[in-house]
């Protein structure tokens, strides 16, 4: 298993553009990032905090 | 104490009927008086909404599960349909970004450790020639086909039968058995299931079963309900496949 997300496995993940991801990151939305060379990387706890911040926050329906 | 056989419903097709026949199989089973776990293998969590489960608040769940936060035993529940079962999450999809080459066999890892507890576990595998699909062929003893009896489904068929074949059997699981191919979504009048049906046979000979299961609003309908078409409609003829599947399962694995 990987310890961490690249910004394109987040972008696919979310459905939303690398450069919202990458707005996301910058602004500190998952905490601390590391950066290997040229990409950053998110740890994979942090992703799924803050998934489950974004699902609470939704209160999704039940979408089947 | 035997450890449970692992059946997997799989095809990298989606669309099929893997979920609808998971989940009655393990009805049918849990009802003839076997210990039966559902494991949800999927990110949508079809499996989990269809027994009226809401999947997304569930604690801890398959992805804790992946990162080895929790062990399989506490994600598991019961359900009032007489087997437990380990829900989805969408969750599952970060699980399958996470997995690298040579994590195949994790899944496995983690079911042998409440092997022992079941007579039968059952795992809906998520559609994708992808890592969680592969780590449920991985994972199990047995492996049921749902064949949607129409007309593209055959190379959907064949792709998975090489694929077992070519890989499965090669690097990551020399024992898996070909249960057998589960014609789904019958039409019985105009359409081409038959033709579909014979062909396969004509192809697959003895591994396609000797049963069809029906298209009908009763599976949607019953997915709507939340309930198993088994306990939603118990009598309907069209669920009757699904009695007679357990009863294979039970003699030939």
């Amino acid at each position: 298993m990987k310890t961490h997300l690249s910004i394109t496995e987040i972008a696919k993940l979310t459905n939303k553009e690398r450069s919202t991801v990458v707005r996301w990151v910058k602004s500190g939305e998952f905490g601390d990032v590391r950066k290997v060379g040229n990409e950053y990387q998110v740890p994979i706890d942090s992703f799924k905090k803050w998934w489950d911040k974004m699902t609470n926050k939704e209160n999704p329906k039940d979408k089947s | 104490m035997k450890d449970a056989k692992i059946i997997s419903f799989s095809i990298f097709k989606g669309g099929t009927g893997k979920t609808t026949s998971a989940v009655n199989a393990a009805t049918a089973l849990a009802q003839m008086g076997h210990k039966v776990l559902l494991v949800d293998l999927d990110q949508q969590a079809s499996a989990t909404r269809h027994l009226g489960i809401d999947p997304e608040p569930i604690t801890p769940n398959l992805y804790d599960i992946f990162v080895r936060r929790s062990p399989i035993g506490l994600a598991r529940r019961k359900t009032q349909y007489g087997f437990d079962l380990v829900p989805g999450h969408s969750l599952l999809a970060a699980v399958e970004e996470a997995l690298e080459p040579g994590d195949e066999g994790l899944f496995k890892e983690f079911l042998s450790g409440i092997q022992p507890d079941y007579d039968y576990i059952l795992v809906d595998s998520p559609p994708g020639k992808a890592m969680l699909a592969i780590s449920a062929l991985t994972a199990a003893t047995h492996v049921v086909i749902p064949l949607q009896a129409q007309r593209p489904a055959l190379d959907g068929t064949h792709d998975i039968f090489r694929y077992i074949q070519d890989v499965v059997w090669k690097d990551f699981n020399a024992d898996l058995k070909v249960l057998g191919i589960l014609p789904t979504m019958v039409r019985r009048l105009g359409g081409h299931s038959a033709g579909v049906i014979n062909k396969a046979r004509e192809l697959w000979g003895s591994k396609v079963l000797p049963i069809e299961v029906p298209e009908t609003v009763i599976f949607p309908r019953s997915f709507d309900k939340g309930k198993p078409a088994l306990v939603f409609s118990p009598k309907h003829k069209s669920v009757l496949p699904y009695l007679e599947l357990a009863k294979i399962i039970h003699e030939k694995t």
